[in-house]
């Protein structure tokens, strides 16, 4: 209990470091939201009446701790620069981003576990060379230069998929599925690659232990092992990596949105910092770093279903 | 005209690749016109960064300004309305805010010539001011103030009438509004004087008015719709067009429906749905037009030649438009460029015809001032530098002599990809000359406009705003008490000019006041004219409504649109 | 770790030779980069000098890798761009390195509040979006390599520091380590003799990875625009310059993409052996 109530106080911890830090570099940002809101035609003397009216001229102590005030009550404030809700921005693109993130999981791990099931089963074997051999070298291939490639190969070559057309999943779900392709699996290939290795090591671990020992001992095929015996226990590291994958993701992933034209939450951060959206990028921040709190805290809780030893070692992080 | 300009040439180019352009560089007005009568606008409002799509007013065509040419599928017959059915705009951007009175940009003002009228419309051909929502604007004896007399029986979309009382409303948001008050400044007072009059009062008389209420200060929209709106007023729009706004996915589509009771008997909306979309990416809105998934789109300036050479051999409808320059501003307060000469030699190192051929497919006409040849107020002979190497590097070693070092600067540009290969472009002709260059690019918009606006920057790119009338484009920039004088040159033959052209209602000495402006400006060089800017729409056949002489910028004539029978 | 490896090596006897024959090649492409780095100014094409109207053309004899948007040699700016991927890469490393793993080594071995404390700043850093701190520091500071260099060697910190913090942790648990603590003996000793031998060889070979990750970040910074600035040549640059052209001239991006992954394929494929092959790493480690 003690553990968990630690992990819990840190957990929060994280949020309020997050959310001042993200408050204090934007408070070193040149120029505030009234420069965004008045745009070019702006004169110095306009742009104070502005910051007044905003009241971004208190302490900020002050701005922040009313910012903390409101979050708590669940107003992230309205965004400066296009005048709604900041709750309502952060809801359009949370199923951008979540559809993306979820389905590159998807495709990762539908690739990722068979291929290193496979390989552990046989290490050594022609599979297991290539298979090692393939995910280096998509684990070393930057996620811009893959989806260069697929774009240029698939969307301009081909024509197969669009290279830049998104599609609401509730309007039109073969669309929208056809538009979030590309994307999903230049997002996946590269974290396919390290799954591979990642369950492929822990398998081989775990091969030489002594329950596996007894069931081969029991004449069960070697690859029947791994699947049904193997799989389970070797998923730790996995767990972990997916999980804080996930976690990163939520906040968008900036590279793959700007090369897709996908309105999600990366896409909206780069928007909102240059436009001084001060209330948007806090938002942002604090959906992200609250996604990544409660993925932490899903791992944990996966590690003791997983293993229940666990809990006695430090916690990853 | 000269054949090379400024830096602005370039700068014009890539600012249409750049998706940002479209926010930049609108030109249009909200209901521009159509030959029915859409309301036309243009505004006054006021610079624009050159790339910034959230960041930009708009402005609204010139009268005059620009130079239209279509090229349309040789076999057509004039076309026969279909009955109804639905078109789909692959537009550059999303509407940053529906308020006429913030800072909108050319989405926006898409949006505003659908849904919403303006006081007066501009007449397609002649450019000239005529009453819309307004049936008569009489100008005073004294000349200090205009008489408003409305049409009856027009209501807005929810129903509340429009009346003078409106119309006092929608004025004096302008003239409180932070960002478009400058547009009205010479209005002192509305005086409503009976349910379909108004007077507007003015401290000075003011030829520009009629031109002004074409343009967004002219929108008419609810004022019970204010009311009701609150905080979300930019995210809709209660106006008296022909459509009203429908549905607004963000990011992904807006819907606008038709107004059954459009008070236009003889233009009633044709279409059962408008669609836009907004695509930033120029190759990607060329993409969706092609998969058929947009009827009609803006054309990247990249793809300008090719959709032309399909227009004219009948596969589209595509119409194209010589719209505003954009330019670059000096910091005349600063060195280098408080030297007279070292602004002249900047411009004579810059090879601007090369920049078009190499960088714009050739696409791209060298601006020799404000205004292009074909608007009224265009100057053939202004006395701009044109290419001159050698002089630019005579000019250069000769301050290096006086002052010791060579000139050196910043310039200030957006970091899209277009701005960025005329930047680097531009780096290495001036840097060839002896100048000492260092770019400054930036994502962040804000800043480079910031830095604009406080005068903390040597040269920065910049893009004039199309404006309704010479007088607000021209006395803004360029008087030196102008409210958007940012590269704070001062000329008193200048200024006395521009002080004339304001007040003088009469065209000829307007325009030769005016042409002496225009020259004192281009020998001066306060900052480059570039290329003026030329942006295309494309439309599939069957796509009727956008015609040559109808469209001035950006913005699609959305109210004027319909399908066709054939096609 | 070194264990799972180690056994990989056993499970693949036939691997070895071939190990060897990548491992040098690796090694001469990581050299060949260091030597290009360093000799750069010497080659005879400007990067800098732009042939506008030899714009995007393909690659040709003399000019193997083709012309950019600008009409400039891409070879030359692939050359040059070396530079920068080389020393923002050897300095980020340098400041998570540094940094992280003082951070690590402190928080597991006073554990406790400290251990608390210090894991809670290094989560915050890793919930941290990474694009507002890239983007708020450059409109700040200014786009350079300095800026660019802190923001990823900040983002390397909480990496860094989880190793060491790891490595510490099963370090202190030994008895000769508790035994030293218990009768009073000073830290710095301890940490410095017992703990450090523990840490360092770990440190070492994931700073190797780092190196090979930093390239990565500093690539897609540029990409994005907000990379070191445009009068610098980088790969991620020269990459985005490229991105919008992929239909008309896709040797723009392709080249200098095929260049930086497999430099980053060269340094990951280097430290797994260095850490598979357990030769050196293992060394420094069991010391």
């Amino acid at each position: 209990m003690a553990f968990w109530r630690r992990r819990i106080l840190s957990l929060v911890g994280v949020l309020a470091l997050v959310s001042l830090g993200s408050y204090l570099l934007l408070d070193l940002l040149p120029g505030g939201p009234e420069v965004a809101i008045l745009g070019p035609t702006a004169d110095p003397e306009r742009l104070a009446q502005v910051r007044s009216d905003l009241r971004l001229d208190d302490p900020f102590l002050t701005r922040y701790g009313r910012w903390v005030n409101d979050a708590v009550h669940g107003d992230l404030g309205r965004s400066y620069d296009k005048n709604r809700p900041v709750v309502d921005m952060v809801r359009e693109r949370v199923p951008v981003t979540l559809e993306l993130v979820l389905l590159a999981q998807i495709l990762a791990l539908t690739i990722a576990i068979p291929v290193a099931a496979m390989g552990a089963a046989r290490p050594g074997s022609l599979f297991d060379r290539i298979a090692g051999g393939a995910s280096f070298v998509f684990l070393s291939i930057p996620g811009f230069v893959i989806g260069i490639v697929l774009v240029l190969l698939l969307a301009v070559k081909l024509d197969v998929f669009p290279a830049s057309e998104y599609t609401r999943l509730g309007d039109d779900i073969s669309r929208n599925l056809h538009s979030m392709v590309l994307p999903a699996f230049t997002l996946a290939i590269g974290q396919a690659a390290i799954y591979t290795r990642v369950l492929r090591a822990d398998l081989l671990d775990t091969m030489e232990q002594d329950f596996i020992a007894a069931a081969r001992g029991r004449g069960l095929p070697r690859r029947r092992v791994v699947f049904r015996h193997a799989l389970r226990p070797s998923s730790l590291t996995l767990v972990t990596l997916v999980g804080l994958n996930f976690g990163t993701l939520l906040g968008g992933s900036v590279v793959i949105e700007r090369l897709f034209s996908l309105p999600g939450m990366g896409k909206l951060m780069l928007d909102a910092i240059p436009a001084r959206d001060f209330t948007v990028v806090q938002g942002v921040t604090l959906f992200v770093a609250v996604a990544f709190v409660i993925v932490n805290l899903l791992v944990d809780v996966l590690y003791s279903a997983l293993d229940p030893r666990i809990r006695r070692v430090p916690p990853p992080g | 005209m000269s054949r090379r300009q400024g830096a602005i040439l370039i700068l014009a180019l890539s600012l249409v690749l750049s998706a940002v352009v479209a926010c930049s560089s609108d030109d249009d007005a909200p209901g521009e016109a159509t030959p029915s009568g859409g309301s036309v606008g243009s505004s006054v409002n006021t610079a624009a960064p050159v790339t910034d799509p959230g960041a930009a007013t708009t402005a609204p065509a010139t009268p005059g300004d620009d130079t239209t040419a279509a090229t349309e599928s040789p076999t057509t017959a004039p076309p026969e309305v279909a009955d109804g059915g639905s078109i789909t705009l692959g537009l550059s951007s999303e509407p940053n805010t529906l308020d006429p009175t913030g800072a909108v940009n050319s989405a926006a003002l898409t949006v505003f010539n659908a849904v919403a009228d303006t006081l007066m419309r501009r007449e397609p051909v002649t450019d000239e001011p005529l009453p819309h929502l307004a049936e008569s604007l009489t100008e005073s004896a004294d000349r200090l103030s205009w008489t408003i007399v409305l049409r009856e029986g027009i209501v807005f979309h929810d129903g509340t009438p429009l009346d003078a009382e409106a119309v006092r409303f929608n004025i004096e948001r302008h003239r409180t509004s932070l960002v478009t008050a400058t547009l009205v400044a010479p209005i002192i007072e509305i005086e409503v004087v009976d349910t379909t009059t108004a007077i507007l009062r003015l401290d000075a008389p003011w030829v520009a008015l009629p031109a002004v209420l074409a343009a967004p200060p002219g929108i008419m929209i609810s004022p019970a719709s204010v009311a009701e709106l609150g905080d979300d007023l930019p995210n809709n729009l209660v106006g008296t067009g022909p459509y009203r706004l429908g549905e607004w996915d963000r990011e992904v589509s807006i819907t606008l429906v038709p107004n059954l009771e459009f008070w236009d008997l003889d233009h009633p909306p044709l279409l059962d749905e408008i669609v836009m979309r907004p695509i930033s990416d120029d190759a990607g809105r060329r993409a969706a037009f092609e998969a058929e998934e947009v009827d009609c789109f803006n054309v990247g300036q990249p793809d300008i030649t090719t959709l032309r050479e399909l227009g004219e051999e009948g596969h589209i409808r595509f119409v194209e438009v010589v719209g505003i320059p954009i330019m670059n501003l000096f910091n005349n307060a600063r060195a280098p460029f408080d030297d007279p000469r070292m602004r002249r030699a900047l411009v004579e190192a810059t090879d601007s015809q090369t920049l078009v051929d190499a960088l714009a497919g050739g696409t791209g006409v060298i601006a020799n001032g404000p205004f292009p040849p074909s608007s009224p107020w265009h100057v053939p002979d202004t006395g701009y530098p044109t290419f001159d190497p050698e002089n630019a590097r005579r000019l250069v070693d000769e301050y290096t002599e006086e002052t010791g070092s060579s000139p050196s600067f910043t310039y200030q540009t957006p970091s899209s990809d277009s701005l960025l290969e005329l930047a680097t472009a531009l780096e290495q002709m001036w840097e060839d000359v002896g100048f000492d260059v260092t770019l400054d690019t930036a994502l962040d918009q804000t800043t480079l406009i910031l830095n604009v606006i406080t005068g903390n920057y040597d040269m920065s790119i910049w893009q004039l705003q199309d404006f309704a009338d010479p007088d607000v484009l021209l006395y803004n920039y360029f008087h030196s008490t102008g409210s958007l004088n940012f590269e704070k040159y001062a000329s008193a033959t200048v200024d006395a000019a521009l002080e004339e052209g304001r007040v003088n209602p009469d065209l000829e000495r307007r325009q030769e006041v005016y042409a002496e402006a225009i020259r004192g400006i281009a020998t001066d060089v306060p900052v480059t004219f570039g290329t003026f800017l030329i942006t295309g729409l494309a439309c599939v056949n069957g796509v009727a409504g956008i015609d040559p002489g109808t469209i001035h910028g950006l913005q699609f004539p959305a109210r004027d649109m319909f399908r066709t029978v054939t096609g | 770790m070194f264990r799972r490896q180690a056994e990989e090596g056993r499970a693949e006897p036939r691997a070895r030779s071939d190990r060897g024959v990548l491992f040098r090649l690796a090694l001469a492409w990581l050299a060949l980069l260091v030597v290009v780095a360093v000799l750069a100014p010497l080659w005879p094409t400007d990067p800098d000098r732009g042939h506008l109207l030899r714009r995007l053309e393909g690659p040709g004899w003399r000019h193997p890798f083709g012309f950019d948007g600008n009409g400039r040699d891409i070879l030359a700016r692939v050359l040059h761009g070396a530079r920068v991927s080389l020393i923002v890469g050897t300095l980020a490393v340098a400041i998570g390195l540094g940094i992280g793993g003082a951070l690590g080594l402190v928080a597991g071995y006073f554990r406790r509040r400290v251990d608390t404390l210090i894991v809670t700043v290094l989560d915050s850093m890793l919930a941290f979006p990474a694009l507002v701190l890239a983007v708020a520091v450059t409109a700040i500071r200014g786009q350079s390599v300095t800026t660019v260099t802190a923001v990823i060697g900040v983002l390397m910190v909480p990496l860094f520091a989880r190793i060491a913090r790891a490595g510490t942790l099963a370090a202190v648990e030994r008895d000769y380590v508790i035994a030293a603590r218990t009768l009073g003996g000073r830290s710095s000793r301890i940490v410095r003799q017992e703990i450090l031998p523990n840490v360092v060889g770990p440190l070492i070979v994931f700073a190797l990875l780092a190196f090979g990750i930093v390239i990565l970040i500093e690539g897609a910074l540029s990409f994005i625009g907000v990379g070191v600035s445009v009068d610098t040549v980088s790969w991620g640059g020269i990459i985005a310059g490229g991105q919008g052209r992929l239909r008309e001239a896709p040797h723009v991006s392709l080249f200098p993409a095929a260049v930086l992954s497999l430099t980053i394929l060269a340094v990951n494929y280097v430290g797994d052996t260095l850490r598979g092959g357990g030769s050196v790493s293992v060394r420094i480690g069991a010391r």
